[in-house]
């Protein structure tokens, strides 16, 4: 058997099988937190050096204009407890409450991932594992179009150049709404993550 | 000779289940215009898909089967996503309100099992390979992700639909709606689809059934009425003795089962409990009974009612299934009813039906099976239907280059 | 949907968005979703009585910061808030974390009244002890069923009372409630003597889960049944079915979830068990063989049996030799009959595939062996009916050496008082009764079939 999605495996070590995320259960009770109605923004990445500042603006946007109660999901990559300057950070800011932090253990990002209207992307805080594994199990991604990202997602993810705080906030609204765009992002997403999936096997 | 595929769950000699039935039948339909192969998983058991037959490729009556493993056995992980769909999935509201994400809708489908990368693998390897693929039952793993691995043109869905809680799930009419190719069973399973899905293209094929007649009726002292199959609550056995345990001059009458009891039939001296019966057996039962009694509300096509009405016996059915109903009221080969009166008013008019009367229902049942459901009928239309579907994509293929 | 469309969809949606992000600052603002109720610092040192719901209502952070001011009067820590969310972030139950802070030291100094905390708190802390929390939560289920059966009667009334079905459903279902009851009682029961031997309490559970399974199948099914009855009825009234279907959908998958519980519990005593009488098995074998080589006057005893019960046959009859070693079958071949045992499968059951009146004889060398299963009166049934008329019996209570390990392992029959044996083979269709001593004063009862 071939061993796929050796991104995700690298990254999290040997509490992913070979396989992948998508065989990995997610953990339930955080799944049936964040599965809601409102919005559900998701952001993962080492961010020991806090949230960029333009998505927790974008945030509070959407909050502001958008939908009040809708929730933001960070979690850090790469420790196994989150960041406690992440914490203080997160605890400081006005959307304290909308906001949960949590490590990207692997049970933590598949319900993230599940209950997540998109992952959002930013120069500062995006993780290759994470995004690929968003493409695989068709979580749409949106965010800005750095080099890195760009090459990652191909044109699976709604890129912007030079993102601001209200074209990250204006995408989440549109993917909220328009089930056609969700579906193309979903499917391009997928073909993209099988693409470099094949290219990265020995032939049969 | 064009190669092709039909992906389903389960393939093998110890396997019962409808679909299952129906995708060996197709590849036995197909296999002398087509080199067929059957891509299935290792499991036999429909719930917890445990590998139990070796992977690897394997022949069966000359078509050659590749088996996959699956990586997972159904568990509680997936029991608890499914309790959640029961309670959060409201049928009654159409379109049901569903909070669950499209990622979360896939886990669903894919920890329900079974779950089989390798064939997905395979299908992405191999898909140039094939001239079309035919994916069998809309519900399960193998035909949800596999069938994205095959470009519209090339995969025919079969998806044996029935009005069912996780059909309700806006992946399934998403992901189906991208492949125009399908095949149905009957009209009523197209209409359901319409309803469900919003889709209706495709062709309504039906399944080959048994049209050879007994040589000899069977006789068994008294008029009798017939059940074949899963002795089952589910499928309404239950009603039924109750039926006929009400019925006016049931002590001249019988009331015969054959299958496997799941229910524990009473002890009864108008009950006969048959077991398990060859073929040549069940269709002479069949053609002497008085009557052949269906009495489940959910059949997705039914052969062996079909089988009886081949028999040319007058059959009964309930009339809340769809398709039994459709089958009954075109072919005018037997009765439906709606409830218990009415049932054991129908029951007691089957048992009384004179010769001539009887045989004129059989005839007529028996004339609808010959015209739809005759072997070469449906190979015939199976073959066009797929002959079709590769024509096309040939074009297309050539036009784009 | 082919690509190029795709493409200028996507094009298309790209401008909609930026021309939606210029304007999006001039939408009115939205008022700020409900987060920590409080005063100046948020606290209500007055305040000591609170609802469940107001405290288990908010969400994550809120619902720390919430409980800490409500219980403790204070704001958490760092330290302590991100405790707490590790706790739920693993699943733990809101009502449980409320619990650790109400019942905490400083807590208890406190004193708030949370209404319908405590005896929340104490079934999550129960729910972690192991098979307790098994059986508490069938116990939830269970008390759940009294409750639907009240509010199924009620809607009896509302389907105009008319159905034949359902009211048998309904008798189907308290009778399965009834007997859902009865069990976990007797379940409860024998799991509170817990100290006493293993091995007769992982029998018990097996035949409480095998009725048990019974009637949680019968309930659930007569669930189903209700559910599909109901909707099918034609009332006009279907908002007010679907919240009650809801209910009693929601009760089925209780029930099928404690079912799959009490399944794996099952399960787990049933590996245990098998372990152990694996561990076991050799030993006792051992020990057999032994016993059995200072039997000295097994090889006279068994001979003198042999020898009598081949005189009651023709040369060449057909005997089934049950519960016995190896060497009686060639003790009865050397006196001319023919002797067959039970090869692979229980003895029992090899008796209950001979066809009727197919033997000449059949010989049960430890009888206790076979009782410990089976009613001697069904022994004695199935023996006369695979008898032919005048076929001889022959039953002893002989130390063989399968009743040996038996014994070692504590799962022996006990054995049959002789006086009691003769009079159940008269009363089973034998005649001719005899009693044979051997000179070790060990016993035997020859008897013939009478005559149809």
């Amino acid at each position: 058997m071939p061993t796929m999605h050796s991104a995700v495996a690298a990254v999290h070590g040997s509490d992913v099988r070979p396989d992948g995320l998508a065989t990995i259960a997610a953990n339930l009770a955080l799944l049936a937190r964040w599965q809601a109605r409102a919005a559900c923004w998701l952001v993962a990445g080492d961010l020991r050096t806090g949230l960029p500042h333009d998505l927790l603006e974008a945030f509070e946007l959407y909050l502001a204009r958008c939908e009040a109660d809708a929730r933001l999901i960070v979690l850090a990559t790469g420790a196994h407890e989150p960041p406690q300057a992440l914490a203080d950070a997160l605890q400081a800011c006005a959307a304290s409450a909308q906001i949960e932090l949590h490590a990207a253990q692997p049970a933590v990002l598949k319900a993230a991932l599940l209950a997540a209207d998109a992952l959002i992307l930013s120069d500062a805080a995006s993780d290759p594992a994470v995004t690929l594994a968003a493409l695989e199990l068709g979580v749409p991604v949106i965010g800005s179009a750095a080099a890195a990202t760009a090459a990652l997602t191909g044109a699976a993810a709604l890129l912007w150049p030079g993102a601001t705080p209200a074209l990250l906030a204006a995408s989440m609204e549109r993917v909220r709404q328009d089930a056609r765009l969700r579906g193309i992002l979903r499917e391009r997403g997928f073909s993209d993550w099988n693409l470099r999936r094949t290219a990265s096997e020995p032939p049969a | 000779m064009k190669r092709i595929a039909i992906v389903t769950q389960r393939c093998h000699e110890s396997v019962v289940g409808g679909s299952e039935a129906l995708a060996w039948q197709y590849a036995r339909l197909l296999g002398g215009r087509f080199e067929v192969e059957i891509l299935t998983t290792t499991a036999t058991d429909c719930v917890s898909w445990a590998n139990a037959l070796p992977a690897g490729a394997t022949q069966r009556e000359g078509i050659a089967i590749q088996r996959f493993p699956t990586v997972f056995e159904r568990g509680e992980y997936w029991y608890e996503l499914h309790r959640r769909l029961m309670l959060e999935v409201q049928p009654h509201l159409a379109p049901p309100p569903c909070l669950w994400r499209a990622a979360q809708q896939e886990e669903y489908i894919r920890f329900q099992g079974p779950y089989c990368p390798a064939l997905e693998d395979w299908l992405l390897a191999h898909r140039g390979d094939y001239a079309a693929v035919l994916f069998c039952t809309y519900l399960y793993a193998p035909s949800y992700f596999g069938i994205r691995l095959i470009g519209p043109r090339r995969a025919i869905l079969i998806p044996t639909l029935h009005d069912e809680v996780p059909a309700w799930l806006p992946v399934y009419a998403a992901r189906y709606a991208a492949f125009p190719h399908r095949i149905w069973l009957t009209e009523a399973e197209r209409r359901t689809a319409t309803r469900l899905w919003g889709l209706d293209g495709g062709a309504v094929l039906g399944m080959a059934v048994e049209q050879a007649q007994a040589s000899a009726p069977a006789s068994l002292g008294a008029p009798y009425l017939l059940y074949c199959g899963r002795i089952d609550a589910a499928k309404g056995c239950d009603e039924l003795l109750d039926a006929f345990a009400r019925l006016p001059g049931r002590d001249r009458a019988k009331l015969v089962f054959t299958g496997s009891d799941h229910l524990g039939l009473p002890k009864h001296p108008w009950i006969e409990y048959h077991g398990f019966v060859d073929e040549a057996r069940k269709r002479a039962l069949m053609a002497g009974a008085a009557g052949f009694v269906l009495p489940s509300r959910y059949e997705s096509f039914s052969i062996v009612a079909l089988e009886a009405m081949a028999q040319g016996t007058p059959v009964l059915v309930n009339g809340h299934c769809e398709v039994m109903r459709e089958h009954i009221e075109t072919s005018a080969g037997g009765y439906c009813y709606t409830d218990t009166a009415q049932m054991i008013e129908r029951m007691t008019t089957l048992l009384a039906l004179d010769a001539p009367a009887r045989a004129r229902m059989g005839a007529a049942g028996r004339a609808y099976v010959l015209a739809r459901y005759g072997e070469d009928t449906v190979r015939a239309r199976l073959v066009d239907c797929v002959e079709g579907v590769i024509a096309a994509a040939d074009r297309a293929q050539a036009s784009a280059a | 949907m082919t690509p190029g469309a795709d493409d200028d969809y996507l094009e298309q949606v790209r401008q909609d968005i930026r021309a939606e992000a210029k304007v999006l600052g001039e939408r009115p603002m939205l008022a700020r979703a409900q987060t920590t109720p409080g005063d100046a610092d948020g606290i209500e040192r007055a305040r000591l009585s609170y609802a469940l719901r107001e405290l288990t209502d908010p969400q994550y952070l809120a619902f720390v910061e919430c409980a800490f001011r409500a219980l403790l009067k204070r704001r958490p820590t760092a330290d302590e808030t991100t405790g707490q969310l590790r706790l739920l972030g693993a699943g733990t139950a809101k009502t449980e974390i409320l619990g650790n802070l109400r019942w905490s030291g400083e807590g208890r100094r406190i004193g708030a009244r949370v209404r319908g905390l405590p005896s929340r708190y104490l079934l999550a802390k129960a729910a972690r002890i192991p098979l307790l929390g098994h059986l508490l939560r069938a116990g939830m289920a269970l008390a759940g069923l009294p409750f639907l059966a009240r509010q199924q009667r009620a809607l009896e009334t509302l389907a105009a009372a008319g159905r034949h079905e359902a009211q048998e459903s309904r008798r189907a279902l308290d009778a399965g409630i009834g007997e859902l009851q009865a069990h976990t009682t007797s379940l409860a029961a024998a799991l509170r003597q817990s100290e006493a031997d293993f091995d007769t309490r992982a029998q018990q559970f097996q035949a409480h889960g095998e009725s048990l399974d019974d009637a949680v199948r019968a309930t659930e099914l007569a669930l189903r049944r209700r559910i599909e009855a109901l909707e099918a009825t034609p009332l006009g009234r279907q908002e007010h079915w679907i919240s009650e279907l809801d209910y009693l959908r929601q009760r089925t998958y209780a029930v099928g979830e404690w079912f799959s519980r009490l399944e794996r519990t099952l399960g787990e005593i049933e590996t245990l068990t098998s372990k152990r009488a694996a561990a076991d098995a050799p030993r006792a074998a051992r020990a057999a063989e032994a016993a059995l080589r200072r039997d000295g006057a097994r090889a006279t005893r068994n001979g003198a049996w042999a020898t009598l019960f081949a005189e009651q046959l023709q040369p060449g009859a057909r005997v089934l030799a049950l519960a016995s070693g190896a060497d009686w079958l060639e003790l009865l071949a050397l006196r001319g009959l023919d002797a067959g045992g039970a090869d692979l499968l229980p003895a029992m059951d090899t008796l209950r595939r001979c066809n009727d009146g197919s033997m000449d004889g059949v010989a049960v060398l430890a009888l206790p062996l076979l009782a410990r299963t089976t009613p001697v009166l069904e022994l004695l049934a199935q023996a006369a009916r695979v008898l032919r008329p005048g076929g001889a019996l022959l039953l002893a209570d002989a130390p063989e050496p399968d009743q040996l390990i038996e014994i070692l392992r504590g799962t022996a029959g006990t054995g049959i008082p002789f006086d009691l044996l003769e009079c159940a083979l008269a009363a089973s269709g034998f005649e001719a009764i005899a009693r044979i001593d051997s000179a070790d004063g060990r016993a035997a009862l020859l008897a013939h079939r009478a005559a149809a």
